[in-house]
């Protein structure tokens, strides 16, 4: 696996080819007979043979050739294309031109790297000594890709030799996830920070103006209310909200990824859904001046503790792509996280697993405000079947499994909702406006798990 | 398991316009080639026109396999074993379809079969094949000045003379290549 220089791989010896062999083979045998058996029209089968066999022995390539492979971009978004390019030069001597006339190159590349041409195979000429087969490669899914040399062939002038390289070490392309169009109005539940664009419930040092109150000790004179004052004799002062920051908790669910996924113009699973999702909620958030972490209960990708500012943006992003659905790396699912209290804790799952319910429950009872994004596709079929495995049981029986587990999943919402758990669908904008209103509303109220962190 | 069908499906879909034109040209060409053989008054068997049509198909399909030196010998063959042996513009027209055929086995044999290409690719060896062939139809012209001329000659004294040409062309051919 490479991941930061070019690959630079030697082909292999030049070598005659069957071309090269028929002309040689035909010019002798025609040539032969003709003299043996005094026969013209064998010699003139044999003139245009022997003019390619001396044609390409003229042009015997001497040095030897080396590709190297190099994608202009390691790093992109889904969309995103870069290209790749595969250089062809002489070994040992870079300068010295190409002893070859074309350059034929194919790249192996994954599912998620569509290359242009779509084969990703193409054939150039060898111009003034350099060759350069370039294939474009778009990401269409977060997360890393390889691209590696699948073949490449040099072409000595009438196909007389070749060198052939094959399969190399490949190259990695990490593709991060495009944040999923997303804004919220001003609702954080309960920030408690001291920076940040928040309005908070109590008064202090911020832009928002709150009350005009008469003056007290301790008050900054820029505050005094000029006009206020002379009207009324007495010093009076503009008072603020105080502008905070909150922390932010992204809970991640990978246990599952129900759907199918066709990249980032098509079929959005489970995964891809939370994973975008999860990229503009921090990117929302930590422009707001947030500081926002990352848990993943699959345990696929590494926790990320708070932050805030751009470079944590990108970590957020470099820690999302490798998110992968499996269930064997699953931790314990209540196990107690490291929350800061009053965090607001989103959880991006498809409420699949009950063990992930369980975990958003033991959150919301130990005082956090939890919204729960619901992130598993609408063409995934009604009710959460895909967690069905039908396979070598009754085919009457699956339509029944369906609609119980419909019947599951929707009590299982509502046992959330009991707890204050809002579970709402992804829609991009505003998808956690209403529901994180209801939350700050809420959070003055008693709760049911009696306690506050 | 992947069906085939839509395997071949998938590769005719990407198949590249510059190698799917080359084995075209070679089919061509080869067709060309036969009948010059076969069209002439003489006999040529049935056997060897039928090895060298799906030997032919076969090079056209893997133009980097044996079978096009198998196609050529056989029509080679043809020729020895049923033509007259004067020269014919037959034998003027088979060289240069087979002249072609090689060309564009070659050049489709440079590229996968689903690589794109631009035209100049296509267009890279036309000249050279262009020279060959003006020499072959100058060669058939001198052939046939001599054959009417008819001076005297020797096979010994003609295959000295070859030996020599071909001890020539490998003393002064390249070293071998490097690796």
């Amino acid at each position: 696996m490479n991941a930061a220089g070019d690959i630079g791989a030697p082909l292999g010896q030049w070598r005659p080819t069957a071309a090269h062999v028929r002309a040689v083979v035909m010019a002798v045998a025609c040539f032969t007979g003709a003299v043996v058996w005094r026969r013209a029209d064998l010699a003139i089968l044999g003139v245009p043979f022997a003019g390619l066999a001396a044609w390409g022995a003229a042009h015997r390539p001497r040095r030897a050739v080396v590709a190297t492979l190099d994608v202009e971009a390691r790093t992109m978004f889904e969309g995103q294309a870069s290209p790749a390019r595969v250089t062809v030069t002489t070994a040992g001597d870079q300068g010295a031109p190409v002893d070859a006339d074309i350059v034929a190159g194919a790249l192996a590349t994954g599912a998620w790297l569509v290359p242009d041409p779509t084969s990703a195979a193409r054939a150039v000429l060898v111009e003034d000594g350099r060759a350069e087969v370039v294939v474009t490669l778009q990401a269409v899914r977060w997360g890393r890709h390889e691209v590696g040399l699948d073949t490449v062939a040099c072409t000595s002038r009438l196909g007389a030799y070749r060198s052939v390289g094959v399969r190399t070490m490949p190259v990695l392309i990490t593709t991060m996830p495009q944040s999923a169009e997303f804004d919220a109005a001003d609702a954080m539940p309960r920030p408690g920070g001291l920076v940040g664009l928040h309005q908070s419930r109590r008064l202090g040092s911020g832009s928002e103006p709150a009350e005009v109150r008469p003056f007290r000790p301790g008050d900054r004179l820029r505050r005094i209310n000029w006009s206020v004052s002379s009207r009324t004799g007495e010093l009076h002062v503009t008072s603020t909200w105080a502008d905070r920051d909150a922390h932010v908790l992204l809970l991640l669910d990978s246990e599952y990824d129900v759907g199918l996924s066709d990249g980032i113009a098509g079929r959005a699973s489970s995964l891809d859904v939370a994973v975008r999702a999860a990229a503009a909620l921090g990117e929302h958030y930590l422009r707001a001046g947030d500081r926002v972490a990352l848990a993943d209960l699959g345990r696929r990708v590494r926790d990320v503790p708070a932050g805030s500012g751009g470079r944590h943006l990108r970590r957020l992003l470099e820690v999302l792509v490798s998110a992968e659905p499996g269930v064997d790396h699953r931790a314990d699912a209540v196990r107690a996280r490291p929350i800061t209290g009053g965090a607001l804790v989103i959880a991006l799952t498809p409420l699949i697993g009950r063990s992930t319910l369980d975990h958003v429950a033991h959150l919301a009872l130990h005082g956090h405000s939890v919204v729960v994004v619901d992130t598993r596709p609408t063409d995934a079929g009604a009710g959460s079947g895909d967690s069905i495995d039908t396979a070598g049981r009754d085919a009457w029986a699956a339509p029944l499994a369906v609609r119980l587990r419909a019947m599951e999943r929707a009590a299982e919402i509502d046992r959330l909702g009991e707890l204050g758990v809002p579970v709402v669908a992804w829609r991009g904008r505003g998808t956690l406006d209403e529901v994180l209103r209801g939350v700050s509303r809420m959070g003055g109220t008693p709760h049911p798990g009696g306690r506050r962190s | 398991m992947i069906d085939p069908v839509r395997a071949v499906a998938a590769v005719v879909r990407r198949t590249g316009a510059v190698p799917a034109t080359a084995r075209l040209v070679v089919a061509g060409a080869l067709v060309v080639a036969v009948l010059a053989t076969a069209l002439p008054g003489w006999n040529v068997p049935d056997v060897g026109l039928l090895v060298a049509v799906v030997a032919g198909v076969i090079w056209a399909g893997a133009p980097d396999s044996g079978a096009g030196l198998v196609c050529v010998v056989v029509l080679a063959l043809c020729w020895l074993t049923s033509a007259p042996g004067g020269l014919t513009p037959g034998a003027v027209v088979t060289a240069l379809a087979l002249l072609v055929a090689h060309v564009a086995a070659a050049l489709a044999a440079a590229m996968p079969l689903t690589a794109s290409a631009d035209r100049a690719v296509a267009l890279r060896w036309a000249r050279p094949t262009a020279s060959i062939a003006a020499v072959v139809i100058a060669a058939a012209g001198l052939l046939a000045v001599l054959d009417a001329w008819s001076p005297p000659g020797s096979v010994v004294i003609t295959l000295g003379a070859l030996a020599l040409v071909a001890t020539g062309a490998w003393r002064w051919s390249p070293d071998d290549t490097t690796s």
